[in-house]
């Protein structure tokens, strides 16, 4: 049998799959940090707390009305979508403009009230949340285990990042966001409804928090506290892909997973500090980040 | 008479005047103190409290012509708070007895403040050890089994089935680490071979990686020691792969596997000190007990703390004091026979000895309603599977010679 590093060629392709799965996550959500940060400068330490709710919408959708795996994949996600409108009208309006370091704590105060509140109602033991049965098998190819549902899971989360940023950098609709960001005066002054564009923004990213949320629910913990075991890896995604950069945040995701996934297989023991330890590089030579343009 | 006598004695007379208020008023006051929100709540916690509540009621709520006093207090997994509650509850309620669960460290904390007060206290909730081994306290009984039994009873029992080369997973603590070990040890008394071990970080999100490795060493059986979350996203991840018929536990209770569900947990096996389907007292009181809180399986924890709290009234009522000495001598010399463990009795050390069940999760088409959680594959002799008192390394039996 064919090695690598002393590995059996099998179960390092299992391990690389491994990878760019968990990299799926980061980058489904490290790019809607970048959306929201990118055009509100506001740090949205709420992320993680969102990605759960996507999770307990979907379980408790599923447990109230049986609804299957793909209508929650649409439903709840949108749910988290309403949730983040009415969290920007009410509180996350008021720091626009003020210090990026406001916002952090408005979203890291509501992430607590969130994850509190979940911890109250559901309690600290996860919930259960099966696949879909479509999804449940596993193939076999060339000795290399693969489960369909994290092969559906790397495919989708693919498909959404390259959607996001042809939206944002693509369309008309995103060269709008681009420029309110840029220059608001001068955007309104075309008439652009700057406001709802924000909430929109805030919405979206908020929406691909509650979609990761959904499709990690059969797989990861469903409890309380799935957000927040995640979301620190997740910023340090962000800053070395560049703050506020759409294809660094998708780029650096799916990288930054491969890499712990092959830390995994040669360290274990280092696999949870290998992403800030590239981090602390990046930052030393690049202190922009990979993809991030100089300040 | 010098100021040092003159205090000395004062602080004496003073202990002396509050001692008979303390211990020997004759009316029980017990306190459960628990995790009641934290990490282990679920194996203990609220439910632990009803157990207790059920042992009073069952036994007709009084004792010695008194009302039987329950209160409770959430340590919250804290060592420090945990240490503070159990001391005030001693000064200002006047406590005789208390039930301990949650985190091991806080029931050792707690469990030291009863030592030194005189309390009695009952461990239902605490699988380290050391409550009965190098930290044992002169009133205090060990009623949940420990790490070493646990990990002893299934690693054996899988080995002589077949299951040769293992694999540990272990959670990177001491807990993880002391689990790992006793598995280990217990494979290869039994014949068996650790293969290899993946150490994984504290609440990982991630097992999957961990588990490849683990298929990739070929061994027969993948070990899990740790526990909690870490535990269910490794049995909930293990099922991506096709792994779940390889996997042994150690500590699994009734609580996790409820909320991981039969269809991700069907086919493990883990040793367990009761379950509330092993026999008719147990099925009796165990209906009892989900009819009142909504359909939570009971741990063995909870049976635990239901058993200790009868065992315990029943010794006050046979020497007709609430005086701790002679309540714990009762306690060790009245037979243990309520039904909810088998063959137990209580060693000088306060370990409760008693013949471990070996379990197995039962598949979803073998359940026959959603409690029906275990099927027991086999009976394993305490004598085979605990420390005797000398070995234990409690202080207070320790061999003299």
């Amino acid at each position: 049998m064919t090695e690598l590093f002393g590995i059996p060629m099998p179960v390092l392709s299992g391990q690389i799959l491994l990878g760019l799965f968990n990299g799926a996550f980061y980058a489904l959500l490290s790019l809607g940090l970048a959306v929201i940060f990118g055009l509100l400068r506001v740090i949205n330490f709420a992320h993680g707390a969102l990605y759960m709710m996507g999770a307990f919408i979907a379980f408790l959708l599923g447990q109230w009305l049986g609804l299957p795996f793909w209508a929650l994949l649409v439903v709840a996600p949108v749910l988290v979508g309403v949730f983040a409108v009415a969290m920007e009208k009410l509180l996350l309006r008021h720091v626009y403009g003020l210090d990026p370091l406001y916002g952090l704590l408005l979203t890291f105060g509501v992430a607590l009230v969130i994850e509190g509140m979940a911890q109250y109602m559901f309690g600290v033991a996860g919930k259960p949340f099966s696949q879909p049965q479509a999804l449940s098998g596993v193939s076999m190819i060339g000795g290399m285990i693969l489960p369909h549902y994290r092969v559906f899971v790397i495919v989708v989360a693919l498909i959404t990042c390259l959607g996001t940023w042809a939206l944002i950098e693509r369309t008309r609709l995103g060269a709008f966001l681009r420029a309110a960001t840029e220059n608001r005066p001068l955007v309104e002054a075309f008439g652009v409804n700057v406001p709802v564009l924000l909430t929109a923004t805030y919405a979206f990213g908020a929406l691909l928090a509650g979609f990761a949320g959904v499709m990690g629910a059969p797989v990861f913990q469903v409890s309380a506290f799935m957000g927040s075991n995640l979301i620190i890896i997740v910023f340090a995604v962000v800053v070395i892909g560049g703050m506020g950069s759409i294809g660094g945040a998708i780029a650096s995701g799916f990288l930054l997973g491969l890499c712990e996934g092959l830390t995994k297989v040669v360290y274990p023991e280092a696999a949870n500090i290998v992403v800030f330890a590239i981090m602390a590089v990046v930052l030393f030579f690049r202190p922009s980040g990979l993809f991030g343009k100089a300040a | 008479m010098g100021l040092k006598t003159y205090l000395a004695s004062a602080a004496f007379a003073a202990g002396s005047l509050a001692a008979p208020a303390l211990a020997q008023d004759d009316q029980v006051k017990l306190l459960v103190l628990d995790d009641m929100t934290g990490t282990y709540s679920g194996n203990g916690g609220p439910n632990t409290l009803l157990a207790v509540q059920m042992a009073v009621e069952d036994f007709g709520g009084e004792v010695l012509g008194q009302p039987i006093e329950v209160l409770s207090a959430d340590h919250q997994g804290k060592p420090d708070i945990g240490s503070s509650l159990a001391q005030r509850f001693i000064d200002e309620q006047q406590i005789d007895v208390m039930t301990l669960g949650g985190s091991s460290a806080v029931g050792l904390a707690a469990q030291g403040r009863a030592a030194e007060a005189g309390i009695v206290t009952l461990v239902n909730g605490g699988y380290a050890p050391n409550f009965s081994g190098d930290q044992c306290a002169p009133f205090g009984s060990q009623w949940a089994p420990t790490t070493r039994e646990l990990a002893r009873g299934v690693a054996g029992a899988v080995v002589n089935e077949g299951g040769e080369s293992w694999y540990m997973l272990t959670a990177d603590y001491v807990f993880g680490h002391g689990l790992s070990a006793d598995a280990a040890a217990a494979v290869e008394e039994a014949g068996g071979k650790v293969l290899g071990e993946t150490v994984h970080p504290l609440n990982t999100t991630d097992l999957a990686s961990a588990l490849l490795s683990a298929q990739g060493s070929g061994a027969d059986v993948i070990g899990l020691a740790n526990a909690g979350p870490d535990l269910e996203t490794a049995i909930k991840q293990a099922r991506d792969y096709g792994l779940s018929d390889k996997l042994v536990a150690m500590l699994v209770f009734t609580n996790n596997v409820q909320s991981l569900g039969l269809e991700a947990t069907q086919g493990i096996r883990m040793a367990a000190s009761s379950y509330w389907d092993m026999n008719d007292t147990t099925r009796e009181w165990g209906t009892r007990f989900m009819e009142r809180n909504g359909g939570d399986v009971p741990t063995m924890g909870h049976i635990a703390a239901y058993a200790s709290v009868t065992h315990y009234l029943k010794a006050v009522a046979a020497a007709g004091t609430d005086d701790a000495e002679a309540v714990n001598a009762k306690m060790k010399e009245l037979p243990i026979d309520s039904g909810f463990f088998e063959n137990a009795k209580m060693l000088d050390n306060g370990r409760v000895v008693y013949d471990m069940l070996l379990v197995e999760v039962n598949s979803p088409d073998e359940s026959t309603g959603p409690a029906d959680l275990y099927e027991i594959v086999a009976r394993i002799p305490g004598e085979e599977l605990f420390l005797t008192a000398e070995e234990s390394g409690c202080p207070l039996t320790a061999k003299t010679n």
